[in-house]
């Protein structure tokens, strides 16, 4: 076999020094001129790491001085009373399992975990915090100010608080947020709503499947225990759809199966592509890729319907699949078919890869 | 019907000799130290043609043919100074293109892992534009060698389509000879396994040379 790989080899060299021949090799100068771009990388590349290093320097020489060197400590811009659990830190996880536990801030705001809640007080501003609710009811009382920012996280939502008192409710397992106001506005916002809820209002959002939620016109802001209106029930009980596929991500799921050796899911989700999105690059290159299977697979009157189809369709492989189908012919002992393939090849491809081959076929059938 | 006559093959081109100009590399070498005016450019213009061929050996023809080119003879630039002795020149080059070739090819696997889809794996397959005018038994040969490992790709690649010897081989890829028979027949085996039915396409053309006969 190694006679055979050397005489394989020997015709690649012959074919590659004609190609080499008709192309000239680029200028000396261009070649210098590339050279002294690499040159002028290469030392920028010393010169940055360089810069690197001494800034690393300097960075551990600073960090080891800080160390030494003990700073006062700030002031927390608002400071934070609990009514139990005084072990609590100011910044963490709040879990109220027996009692509620109020969170007190100094400028009269106070949120109240309910019993069963479990938030996060994540952020500390100067004129506000960043409440995160992990599940069950926070009890809010923000003290309005001009300059008030506070924030309530539930799930995928954010209630902006600006002076305002509401009970907020995050059920994780169901992605359900509901907020009855008391006084004020909020303004909630998620991936698919963005607005202002005043009191006496209360309201339940969900998000993505689930319809808009109904507003409740008037209700008893006493009744924190939030109830599922009988759309979002409904709405619960079908399927979202599935998302659109896209031409590529089709291609590249053929390609893999293909590649992987996987030629029936291959040929199944070419067939596919074909079928749902007709008349495109994808839809030939599928085409041609279907009759490189059907051949390999010893199927040559499907591999000639599908370079026929190939060669017909945009995709850019119709000089490949004509020349493929030439070959398959001549192969098939089909001398007058070859015949007609190799000079409709020649008049559309005059230079392309096939057209020596073509040129031979017409020739010896003279 | 008549055997289809196929163009007769052209004569493989000469390679450069690996010791020309013993002292003129000397030479050169001194010059372009001493930052002589053209010294660059000669070097540039004695061996670009001997790299250009071995690059396109042993990766196929491809765009990224000429920028590699720069980057063998920036190398070879930026170690000038530690070719010992200096007539040993050519072959460092050489050496320097198997090694920018090696990386080049491992790139590309890698390239083709991530990306599941590779322009050099379906070689073959590219449409009409810059690969138009290569012969579909070039793509194809290089399409199927892609799937060896860069060593083997390399030991097919400079032994049966560059014609070097063996001992030029070793050298080239800076192992023993005895490594490099071995190298090489690993390679022969592995590319047997892979061409199987794809002996005859490739080969198709030619008919005339009883390849068809030898691969059964």
């Amino acid at each position: 076999m190694s006679s055979v790989i050397g005489q394989i080899g020997a015709r690649v060299a012959s074919e590659q020094d004609r190609l080499l021949a008709a192309e000239p090799l680029p200028s000396s100068e261009d070649v210098l001129a590339g050279i002294g771009r690499r040159r002028v990388r290469a030392q920028r590349r010393v010169r940055i790491v360089a810069a690197a290093a001494a800034s690393l320097v300097v960075l551990l020489v600073v960090s080891f001085g800080a160390r030494t060197w003990r700073e006062p400590q700030a002031a927390p811009a608002i400071a934070i009373a609990t009514a139990v659990a005084p072990r609590q830190p100011a910044l963490g996880v709040t879990r109220a399992e027996e009692a509620s536990v109020p969170l007190q801030f100094d400028d009269g705001t106070k949120i109240v975990v309910a019993r069963g809640a479990t938030a996060e007080l994540r952020e500390v501003r100067a004129h506000g915090a960043v409440i995160a609710l992990e599940g069950g009811t926070v009890n809010v009382d923000v003290v309005h100010t001009p300059e008030s920012r506070w924030d309530v996280n539930a799930g995928p939502f954010d209630i902006r608080v600006t002076g305002t008192k509401f009970d907020a409710t995050w059920d994780a397992s169901a992605k359900r947020l509901t907020v009855a106001m008391t006084e004020g506005t909020v303004v909630v916002s998620g991936p698919c709503v963005n607005e202002p809820l005043a009191a006496p209002h209360r309201k339940v959002f969900t998000c993505p499947a689930e319809p808009a939620p109904a507003e409740v016109a008037s209700v008893d802001v006493n009744a924190l225990a939030p109830a599922p209106s009988p759309v979002e029930k409904q709405a619960a009980a079908s399927a979202p759809p599935p998302p659109r596929e896209t031409v590529s991500a089709l291609m590249a799921e053929a390609d893999a199966a293909r590649l992987g050796g996987d030629a029936a899911k291959a040929k199944r989700l070419y067939a596919s592509v074909r079928e749902r999105f007709p008349g495109t690059d994808q839809a030939g290159k599928s085409a041609f890729l279907l009759g490189r299977m059907a051949d390999a697979s010893g199927s040559p009157d499907e591999a000639l319907r599908w370079f026929e189809a190939a060669a017909r369709e945009r995709g850019g492989f119709a000089q490949e699949a004509l020349g493929r189908s030439m070959e398959l012919e001549q192969k098939r002992g089909r001398g007058d078919r070859a015949y007609a393939l190799a000079l409709d090849y020649l008049k559309k491809h005059p230079r392309g890869p096939y057209a020596a081959y073509a040129t031979s076929i017409v020739d010896a059938h003279r | 019907m008549s055997a289809i006559p196929f163009a007769p093959a052209l004569e493989v081109s000469e390679r450069v000799p690996l010791g020309e100009g013993r002292e003129g590399c000397a030479a050169l070498i001194a010059d372009i130290a001493a930052k002589r005016p053209g010294a660059e450019k000669e070097l540039v213009d004695r061996f670009k043609g001997h790299v250009h061929r071995l690059l396109t050996r042993m990766l196929g023809p491809g765009p990224d043919v000429e920028d590699l080119l720069q980057e063998v003879l920036f190398r070879v630039f930026s170690r000038l100074h530690k070719v010992v002795p200096p007539d040993a020149l050519p072959g460092y080059v050489t050496a320097v293109a198997v090694l920018v070739a090696r990386e080049a090819l491992r790139k590309r696997k890698r390239a083709r892992w991530l990306s599941f889809f590779s322009s050099h794996d379906l070689a073959d397959l590219a449409p009409a534009g810059h690969a138009a005018h290569i012969p579909e038994d070039v793509r194809s040969f290089y399409s199927v060698l892609a799937k060896l490992p860069a060593q083997s790709q390399l030991c097919v690649t400079l032994r049966h389509v560059e014609g070097m010897e063996l001992a030029e081989m070793a050298n080239a890829m800076g192992v023993s000879l005895a490594t490099t028979k071995r190298h090489l027949q690993r390679a022969e085996q592995e590319l047997t396994a892979l061409l199987g039915r794809d002996v005859e396409v490739v080969s198709s053309r030619g008919a005339s040379l009883g390849l068809r006969e030898e691969a059964r």
